[in-house]
């Protein structure tokens, strides 16, 4: 497979975005402003390209490492200590 | 078959098991979520007792600079005076006021001054029984704290109007063990960066360096560090959710503490990151952040991540060493590969850190990283974060992109994670928080640490303290340095013993930065408006 072009990824950022009714078209094209087009799409580029093939592509043992949000706390709620503060 | 306990009519598990109570904080902690705008009632109000401090926090004697200048003085020195009643409340908070007055033009750590209500709560305070060594304490407030009847804007459009009508309830905690609130501090936008306003321009400066914006004064608790270091509030309270409690403190010579995730409730706090937004104190030594500390902390049923954990040791005792020089607990200190390279300022304090260290009887060892620790704890799985920040904000997306800012950016990122690599990222954090528990802390009880990211990831609590000055290479000026320990979950109280043992043999938490010279205030005036711009914000982005 081809790596897609800058113009493919903005074409999908664009209709996801348009999918959820988020618009960015109220941004500058470019310029100084705080936030701009091109620099939303050059954000979110990045994160397709970058982020996301790195994440993608690890393996983890599914089995022993169950998806875990607050992993600190998890590792009291889960050890069996029944002298907690609550 | 018969057993010999059978009793008619038992109930089945299921009928057995009192979910009132889970259920009665599952109905509290949505409402906690609910965005402010929304504007959702409260179903449970958190019944806020004072938090009970051990009298041991209050020091024995008083240094002399501390008693001819009262912005000198560290909670626990004050609480001396306040107790024996050498000094009034009213005297106390009139004297951060002044300074105020007189210096934030410079230091712009301050959204809002409650100088009327501080006076007030003061003068209430006149007179009566002293019951707690916060007890009359001015106190600076990130401005990401719901404050009851206060606005609370996070230096965002989106919360330009919000007024709560309830305080957070760690703000709760410590205005119940008598503290008084100075006012809200200077953030960076939503708690992103370095303090700006919503637009990317830059607000505080670095206390040590109030002519030069342009010196880095850490993350987005800029203001609160900026409050204590330029001697405008007694302590402070802040929140990390990528360094911003230990970076502003190690740039602004203070001792800053990240507890462990779940120590401190986060209900009543604009969320940026709800899995690794940790509220704590920006303090001035670590006597006074486990003061602060220990009236923040503990279960609350409005937040039910603060449930179920282990109690809170007495943290005031961990800061008391056993004598001058002598740390409480016997500890291996873990350095890691590199910490000492060079020849630069850091890497110069950062020994002589570690020689004193060794002085006080604490084993120093070196230790190897986690498998994998790069990769685990490198940009792309620290992004998995930014879905967290985009979900609860997705309807002010959808109303309008220009509510955001300058900080648009991180937002926008994270609509583009899909839910699988969410949840490989939750995954990821549980294999990486395995491996540092059996493969780094197997080699030792604390571990400095270089980013504060790795561990904010996982909730592991982080201790910041000065440990020197050097030369800020940009500009030639002389700036506080710092050093990062990061422990164990739930081993604040033994942070807090290396940092006491630390500072009572050396002075670096003692040192303050001069008073501003009226020509900073002219030079910081004329000089032309120093902006963040939108790829700033996602490169910094906390």
């Amino acid at each position: 497979m081809s790596t897609p072009s800058t113009d493919e990824l903005n074409a999908w950022i664009f209709t996801r975005l348009e999918l959820l009714g988020i618009d960015i078209s109220v941004l500058p094209v470019s310029g100084s402003a705080p936030a701009t087009q091109n620099g939303i799409l050059s954000a979110c580029r990045s994160m397709l390209t970058g982020t996301i093939p790195v994440v993608s592509a690890y393996t983890a043992d599914v089995e022993a490492n169950p998806p875990a949000l607050y992993v600190a706390p998890f590792t009291q709620w889960t050890s069996g200590n029944t002298k907690k503060g609550s | 078959m018969k057993y010999s306990n059978d009793e008619p009519g038992e109930p089945a598990l299921d009928r057995r098991i009192d979910r009132r109570a889970f259920l009665a904080r599952m109905t509290a902690f949505t409402a906690a979520a609910s965005m402010a705008a929304a504007a959702a009632p409260r179903l449970v109000r958190t019944a806020n007792a004072a938090p009970v401090i051990d009298d041991g926090a209050i020091a024995d004697e008083v240094r002399p600079e501390a008693t001819t200048d009262l912005t000198e003085l560290t909670i626990s020195e004050a609480a001396h005076l306040l107790k024996k009643k050498k000094i009034s409340p009213v005297y106390l908070v009139q004297a951060y006021l002044d300074r105020i007055h007189k210096f934030d033009s410079v230091y712009k750590a301050w959204n809002t001054v409650l100088e009327d209500q501080a006076l007030a709560q003061a003068q209430d305070l006149e007179g009566k029984a002293h019951r707690s060594p916060l007890q009359g304490i001015p106190l600076a407030i990130k401005d990401n704290y719901y404050s009851a009847g206060v606005p609370t804007t996070a230096n965002s459009h989106i919360f330009k109007d919000f007024v709560p009508d309830y305080d957070a309830t760690c703000l709760a905690r410590l205005k119940a063990a008598g503290a008084i609130v100075l006012g809200k501090t200077q953030m960076g936008p939503l708690a992103t960066t370095r303090a700006t306003t919503p637009d990317g321009v830059i607000t505080t400066v670095n206390a040590w360096t109030p002519s030069a914006p342009s010196v880095d004064p850490g993350g987005s608790s800029t203001g609160s560090a900026c409050a204590v270091a330029g001697r405008m509030a007694c302590s402070s309270v802040g929140t990390q959710t990528g360094g911003s409690i230990v970076n502003p403190s190690n740039r602004q010579g203070l001792t800053g503490l990240k507890p462990t995730f779940g120590r401190n409730s986060l209900y009543g706090i604009i969320p940026l990151t709800y899995t690794r937004d940790h509220p704590g104190p920006l303090a001035r030594d670590a006597m006074d952040a486990a003061i602060m500390l220990t009236a923040m902390a503990g279960p609350d049923p409005n937040d039910p991540r603060t449930m179920g954990l282990p109690k809170l040791p007495n943290l005031i005792k961990a800061a008391t060493p056993l004598r001058r020089g002598v740390i409480r607990f016997s500890t291996r200190l873990g350095i890691i590969p590199g910490y000492t390279d060079g020849s630069s300022d850091d890497a110069t304090a950062r020994k002589a850190m570690i020689s004193t260290f060794e002085s006080l009887g604490v084993e120093v060892v070196e230790v190897k990283m986690p498998d994998e620790w790069d990769l685990l704890t490198g940009t792309a799985f620290n992004n998995v974060r930014l879905p967290e920040r985009t979900e609860p904000f997705l309807t002010y997306l959808k109303q309008d992109v220009r509510l955001f800012g300058v900080s648009l950016g991180s937002w926008m990122q994270g609509l583009f994670m899909s839910g699988d690599e969410f949840l490989k990222g939750q995954r990821a954090k549980l294999i990486l928080l395995k491996r540092v528990l059996t493969q780094l802390f197997s080699q030792c009880d604390a571990v400095v640490q270089t980013s504060p990211n790795p561990f904010d990831g996982i909730g592991l609590p982080e201790l910041a303290l000065p440990i020197g000055f050097g030369t800020d290479t940009q500009t030639g000026l002389t700036v506080p340095l710092g050093a990062i320990i990061g422990g164990l979950p739930y081993a604040e109280d033994r942070l807090l013993a290396l940092a006491a043992a630390f500072q009572s043999v050396t002075d670096f938490h003692l040192q303050r930065p001069p008073d501003p010279a009226v020509s900073a205030v002219s030079a910081f005036s004329a000089q032309a408006e120093l902006r963040l711009g939108e790829d700033d914000v996602v490169a910094l982005s906390e």
